[in-house]
């Protein structure tokens, strides 16, 4: 799948994140939902995809 | 004189009709059957007799334990002079009554009473 | 999104020699025709044997493969078969092969088999583990019912509106699945457990820097004490799962037995009563035969009476008898013996009047007094007795007991009979299991209840301990703590999401459905639209909001197929439908009307169907222009079949 067929599943993150919690990365939630797309059915892989995008988003957002 | 009987026996024949009649399940055991079928003669007026060829079942004693019913004999049989020989006698004609009634499956006690 | 583009199979089913389909790519439909046992479920078969590696049977049994094998040929000592389907997916080429090959010179079971697969993506073909997770992607096996399916497929989908029905869990699982709901869920798993174990790391930091040590410890540990809960709770909630399916399983054994149920528990009670009457028999009869030892009296009592008068009346004319000879005697002596005195010639005359009146009333002296006083004497002896009464009724008693116990032997007998064919103690068992289960689901669900308020007060307290540290903590916390609330964040935010997504994908699903239903309906004037419920069952609603309780089998598959059609719309994961045979439960209207809604429903729609139920005029009709392309499957003989393309 990919992911502008999850387009409406990314909606529904967003506006529940705008809602929640505006200011936690869109771009770290977008990444954590390909990581779940990509790894279906592996539980480690998701998960490091997970943490890359999170170091990721820290990086950009100058955190440690 | 004939001398009277200590003991009271069966037939072969009435062996087999008490036999059946105790399979039935109304009495208790043999004797209390044996007893019925005696009174059931005398209330047919089955009078005084003797039936050879029996085999002995119960002593006289056992088999009347109360002498009611050798007073009841003396009573109803006065010319009688061996009233064992005639409680056997009555036993046994009392059987083959009582055996021909019942051969009917709608006779029960409660019949054989009325 | 999948598309087909070439089936080639060769020794499959009842196709010996290599059969080709080509699927048109633009979008539209293409139908196979095909009679009775010419192939078309094989070839539905064939698409799920390649991406799956299974071939399903009647009621969704996996067959054996060895079944499979075309029969001519293994006549001739050919066994095993091959399937190549090539696939378009988002845009990549693919070409999967899958062959399962006799082991042995004369293969018996699927155990004398092997299968190889092969799966190329453009030019390459990938190795196991990565063309494992990529068919996963590509087309999970879970939600395979909703692109390749039959008449008795659809039939299931009713399950969805009985809440605890498994079958209908696992379809809705299935739809969640096809819906990317899969893709939140485990999100939120994963993001909590990553932010769980920053949370630990926080606590970890804490507790090396002084000024934070005893924070970072009493964090620590209170984590700990919430892992700890947790893991009990996701225990007890695997363990409900598995009560719950095993309820459920019961529950199906409990209904097919149902019938059997109510005619053990007649057994039951027959047996009880036949033994309660049993038991009154004996103490009847015990009762009886101790009357029965005394009733020899009671017949004797009128005789007894009878002869006691006799010889009451004997004792009273022999005294009478007595009387007059002593008078006769006076009479002629002149002298009464009795009284010792003479007697004068008057009363002499007096007597001899008296004398002879009563003559006539004398009784013959045959035992004289004392016989009759000693048969009185032994009549008296006899204990009299009237208990004809009592044996009357203990014999009347017996008798019905008796005729009680005939009539139970034989509803015993008829009920056992009845319950041949079913195992009593099983059935038993299956009764006393259902108690079990539901005392345990109870107790569970208690536990859960406990274990969840536990962890609400762990995190409570982990919310105020972090607080507290946030305040105090330095730069490396500060940092491990912002990481810890990120993914914390995102948690909550996947959490939240989850039900969003789920009501707006049932907004757009009903909708969906709604419409392509209105388009299959004959009853467009009276039903309005379908409704869903929490577990995507559809409901029909007539024009006055009433829902449609009684749905007759050709209702439910075209429900069914709307729902299908609004997956297909409105889920991420899109491909083919292929259908074998769906018309069995339609009439003529309904037939067309779907027919004609075929292309609404999928952008390759690959449709079974055998002349009778719809001829190639007619679909054409139907299908007009969207009718791309169309098969035949022609008998070679009985065993035999070829693939035709009709131009």
């Amino acid at each position: 799948m990919r992911t502008t067929d999850l387009s409406d599943l990314l909606k529904a993150v967003e506006s529940i994140r705008s809602e929640m919690h505006p200011d936690l990365s869109r771009s770290f939630l977008e990444a954590v939902v390909a990581a779940e797309e990509a790894n279906p059915e592996d539980d480690d892989g998701a998960m490091k995809a997970i943490e890359a995008a999170l170091n990721a988003a820290l990086r950009s957002d100058g955190g440690a | 004189m004939e001398r009277d009987r200590e003991t009271i026996g069966l037939t072969p024949e009435t062996q087999a009709m008490l036999a059946n009649i105790e399979e039935r399940g109304w009495f208790m055991e043999g004797q209390d059957i044996a007893r019925f079928c005696l009174a059931y003669a005398i209330r047919a007026k089955v009078p005084e007799g003797t039936t050879p060829d029996t085999e002995t079942r119960w002593a006289a004693g056992n088999f009347d334990k109360t002498g009611e019913i050798r007073a009841l004999l003396a009573a109803l049989y006065p010319a009688c002079k061996t009233p064992v020989r005639l409680m056997e006698h009555l036993v046994n004609e009392g059987l083959r009554l009582v055996a021909a009634r019942v051969a009917s499956s709608s006779v029960g006690p409660a019949e054989l009473m009325d | 999104m999948l598309q087909l583009k070439r089936l080639e199979v060769q020794g499959f089913g009842p196709f010996a020699d290599p059969q080709v389909i080509n699927f048109p790519t633009s979008p539209g439909v293409t139908v196979i025709y095909g009679e009775n046992m010419r192939g078309k479920t094989s070839l539905l078969n064939a698409i799920r044997y390649a991406f799956f590696g299974t071939v399903l049977g009647r009621g969704s049994r996996p067959r054996r493969l060895h079944t499979i094998s075309n029969r001519d040929l293994a006549a001739e000592g050919r066994f095993g078969f091959t399937v190549t389907l090539e696939f378009n997916y988002d845009g990549q080429e693919y070409e999967l092969v899958r062959e399962c090959r006799p082991r042995v010179a004369t293969p018996t079971c699927d155990q004398d088999y092997a299968q190889d697969v092969m799966l190329r993506r453009g030019v390459s073909a990938l190795g196991p583990q990565e063309r494992e997770r990529a068919l996963q992607m590509i087309f999970p096996s879970e939600v395979s019912r909703f692109f390749l399916f039959d008449g008795e497929l659809l039939q299931e989908y009713e399950e969805l509106l009985i809440n605890e029905s498994s079958t209908g869990r696992r379809i809705s699982e299935a739809i969640e699945r096809i819906l990317g709901l899969p893709i939140l869920k485990r999100g939120r798993a994963h993001l909590t457990q990553l932010f769980e174990e920053a949370d630990r790391q926080a606590a970890k930091e804490a507790s090396r820097h002084q000024e934070t040590q005893a924070l970072g410890t009493a964090l620590e540990q209170v984590t700990e004490q919430k892992e700890a809960h947790r893991k009990e709770l996701t225990r007890l909630q695997n363990q409900l799962e598995d009560l719950n399916d095993q309820k459920a399983e019961v529950e199906q054994r409990l209904q097919s037995q149902q019938k059997y149920a109510s005619i053990l528990e007649n057994l039951d009670a027959a047996r009880a009563r036949l033994e309660a009457a049993n038991g009154e028999m004996g103490s009847v009869r015990g009762e009886l035969q101790r009357a029965m030892a005394d009733a020899w009296r009671s017949l004797l009592r009128e005789s007894v009476r009878a002869a006691r008068e006799a010889a009451q009346r004997d004792v009273k004319g022999q005294l009478n008898a007595l009387v007059l000879s002593l008078r006769q005697e006076a009479i002629a002596d002149g002298h009464c013996k009795t009284c010792d005195q003479d007697l004068s010639q008057e009363v002499r005359q007096r007597l001899k009047t008296t004398v002879s009146a009563d003559v006539a009333k004398t009784v013959e002296e045959t035992f004289g007094v004392s016989g009759a006083m000693s048969r009185l004497a032994d009549l008296s002896k006899f204990q009299e007795m009237d208990n004809s009464g009592e044996v009357r009724q203990l014999f009347r008693r017996l008798r019905a007991l008796e005729m009680e116990t005939v009539t139970l032997k034989d509803t015993i007998a008829d009920l056992q009979a009845d319950l041949a064919e079913s195992n009593p103690e099983m059935l038993r068992s299956t009764k006393a299991s259902y108690g079990e289960i539901i005392e345990r689901i109870s107790i569970v669900k208690r536990a859960i209840e406990n274990e969840e308020k536990a962890i609400g007060e762990k995190d409570q307290s982990i919310q105020r301990l972090k607080r507290k540290l946030e305040a105090a903590g330095s730069p490396n916390l500060r940092a491990t703590q912002v990481r810890a609330k990120m993914l914390r964040d995102a948690a909550e935010v996947f959490s939240s999401a989850i039900e969003r997504y789920k009501s707006d994908l049932r907004v757009r699903v009903e909708a969906t459905a709604s419409r392509l239903f209105r388009l299959m309906t004959t009853e467009k004037q009276d039903y309005d639209c379908l409704t869903i419920n929490e577990g995507y069952g559809l409901t029909i609603r007539h024009r006055d909001g009433r829902a449609e309780d009684a749905r007759s089998a050709g209702a439910e598959h075209v429900v069914a197929l709307a729902l299908m059609g609004a997956l297909q719309h409105n889920a991420p994961l899109r491909g083919p439908i292929v259908m074998d045979s769906p018309f069995g439960r339609l009439d003529e209207e309904h037939t067309s009307n779907v027919i004609r809604t075929l292309p609404e429903m999928a952008e390759q729609v690959v449709l079974l169907v055998y002349e009778a139920e719809v001829g190639k005029a007619r679909m054409r009709d139907l299908l007009g222009s969207r009718l791309l392309r169309e098969y035949q499957l022609d008998r070679i003989s009985s065993r035999r079949t070829s693939v035709r393309e009709i131009k």
